[in-house]
């Protein structure tokens, strides 16, 4: 694979997996790419994956008592509420 | 315009998710907690100004967020100020590749090595100019649209800090990972 193609991939590497890339056709070329290049695409599979544990291992399980008293705090100082 | 009588309904789903953020906002459960019983308060009060069929979870975390900065007198709209130092592309990627050709794993299973401490860690250790664009595109899920409109800033501005701070916490996660001994070393 070129050595011009990998470099353009990976320059847009955030944009492409933010899907925020606004020229359909850019894109169009490096999921092309991204066929037919081992390379990068263990790269992009590795950012990808990245995110994914990020996002796993700083979200929190949902606590009951923070949402009770989040609704009982609403209901102290707006009556209306939950009515 | 929405109703405050659906308030409930729409918004509430949402707290959770919201209090996770603030909590990664704040780093304290007790702050986090205060910060989203204010927005929702806020919220509740501007409900009738909420325009229906638009985004509510972004309009929550605009005020999520204004609530932190008016809160802890935080200027997100200033130059940032902090260096991050540069940090190369791909940063996390060389470095578990070379530990993996070690361990004889692929790259993205070293990945699931990371506990969730040293992850959290990772991100709270990031200047807040830089930890709220990467909170809120990579564990929220907003565009960077979605972002400018929530933090005020240009999307410019939300790219270049977005990515910085991608690079930065890759490099805080190695940090974290070699410190406390993560290279191969899932079976001891």
């Amino acid at each position: 694979m070129t050595r011009r193609r990998c470099e353009d991939a990976l320059a847009n590497l955030y944009l492409y997996l933010d899907d925020e890339m606004n020229n359909r056709i850019h894109r169009s070329v490096i999921t092309w790419h991204l066929r037919h290049c081992e390379g990068c695409t263990s790269r992009f599979h590795f950012e990808e994956r990245l995110r994914i544990v990020i996002r796993e291992r700083v979200t929190e399980e949902p606590r009951q008592d923070v949402l009770d008293r989040l609704r009982g705090f609403l209901e102290e100082h707006e009556p209306g509420f939950g009515q | 315009m929405a109703d405050q009588k659906n308030f409930e309904r729409d918004a509430m789903p949402f707290a959770h998710q919201l209090f996770s953020t603030a909590l990664r906002m704040t780093r304290n459960h007790a702050e986090a907690e205060d910060l989203v019983q204010e927005t929702y308060l806020k919220a509740y009060r501007a409900y009738d100004t909420f325009k229906e069929g638009t985004n509510l979870k972004a309009w929550l975390y605009r005020i999520l967020t204004n609530s932190y900065i008016n809160r802890y007198r935080r200027k997100m709209r200033r130059p940032v100020e902090t260096d991050l130092g540069d940090v190369e592309d791909l940063y996390l990627y060389r470095k578990v590749g070379d530990t993996s050709q070690v361990a004889q794993s692929a790259e993205d299973e070293v990945l699931d090595r990371f506990v969730d401490e040293h992850v959290k860690a990772a991100l709270e250790s990031l200047p807040e100019q830089f930890r709220f664009p990467v909170l809120l595109a990579d564990v929220d899920g907003f565009s960077y649209k979605e972002i400018a409109e929530i933090m005020d800033i240009p999307i410019g501005t939300v790219m270049s800090r977005l990515h910085r701070g991608r690079k930065a916490l890759e490099k805080a996660l190695w940090e974290y990972a070699e410190e406390h001994g993560l290279r191969g070393s899932d079976h001891d």
